[in-house]
């Protein structure tokens, strides 16, 4: 079914991203990656760009190979996300615009030129990340959380806008999972917000995978704009 | 062909593009004089800006050059470079002069 399908995943380097990039390019699809740094191994169908996703020039430069080597894009995935958790008061200015950049401008940088090679074909999946820091609201995450807030709102948005052109655009919104990304969150704190979910347990791969595999199934083309938070958050 | 008649033929083909699922009575006519906005336009707005962004592509294709049309620039100008084919294709003339000379 996904033969010849392409999919582009960003922050492939390592954890969640690397994960789905493993997951698809073992399902059929040729896989484009990109993260900052070069992707160590080898992996079948699967080739890799080292760009940041907030410079616009490398996006619209690798996104001009994507349809010069591939000729079509089928499914975005904007995993790459950084996070730093401090108080708001002892949060630097440089940190917050870092976080945005990537987080919030990398995805939507991704979406526009996605969307535009998508409406070649009309048809297209987007999933971009948030997470359930938005809804628990959790101390300590201002920032990170505002720039996944700011994703779902822009995910909403897309949808609409794309629609027309076959595309939809969704939002995953993981609970912790053992990765870099909470490497310098306390145990006790995470251990207090996977509390906070329904089912309590930490997130695991397999997961994400389960739900983005629903939300670029070409079956899902009803499906736009939505959020699906893990753990029954 | 000339440069504008590159520039022409490439919006023309972005017109095709569009064109292939409007039904036969609402296709729009590939003339310089086309009104693109306005209220003679035959594009709404969800056209408009499929017609921009494949003319871009087009434009690359053609030229090797990666413009953007709908910048602060075009949409500060006195009068639309999206009034119609013709005054597109003059905008477009002008921004790839400016792109090969450094003052994209």
């Amino acid at each position: 079914m996904a033969e010849n399908k392409v999919v582009l995943i960003t922050g492939t380097r390592k954890g969640i991203g690397r994960a789905l990039a493993e997951h698809y390019a073992g399902s059929g699809y040729h896989v484009v990656g990109c993260s900052r740094s070069p992707f160590e191994g080898r992996l079948a169908n699967y080739r890799h760009c080292c760009l940041d996703v907030g410079d616009e020039s490398a996006v619209k430069g690798m996104f001009s190979e994507i349809r010069k080597q591939e000729g079509r894009l089928d499914v975005l995935i904007n995993n790459a996300g950084v996070a730093s958790m401090n108080h708001s008061l002892l949060t630097p200015i440089a940190t917050v615009n870092k976080i945005m950049e990537t987080n919030f401008t990398g995805t939507f940088l991704f979406c526009r030129e996605a969307a535009r090679l998508m409406q070649l074909h009309r048809y297209g999946r987007i999933v971009n990340f948030a997470t359930v820091a938005v809804p628990l609201k959790v101390e300590g995450e201002a920032v990170y959380a505002a720039s996944k807030a700011a994703v779902i709102s822009l995910t909403q948005i897309l949808a609409r806008e794309f629609a027309d052109f076959g595309v939809t655009v969704n939002v995953i919104g993981p609970t912790p999972i053992k990765t870099d990304l909470i490497r310098g969150v306390s145990p006790d704190k995470l251990e207090a917000l996977i509390q906070r979910q329904a089912i309590k347990r930490y997130g695991e791969v397999r997961d994400v995978t389960q739900v983005i595999d629903f939300f670029v199934q070409p079956a899902s083309d009803f499906v736009t704009g939505q959020v699906i938070f893990l753990g029954g958050v | 062909m000339n440069n504008l008649e590159t520039m022409v033929a490439a919006i023309y083909r972005a017109i095709d593009w569009i064109n292939e699922e409007l039904p036969a009575d609402r296709k729009i006519i590939k003339a310089p004089e086309t009104k693109l906005l306005g209220p003679k336009s035959v594009l709404d707005s969800m056209r408009l800006v499929t017609l921009i962004v494949t003319t871009e592509r087009e434009i690359q294709e053609a030229f090797g050059v990666a413009l953007t049309l709908a910048d602060e620039r075009a949409l500060s100008m006195k009068e639309s470079p999206f009034r119609s084919i013709q005054s597109l294709a003059d905008y477009i003339g002008t921004l790839i002069i400016d792109a090969r000379n450094g003052r994209e």
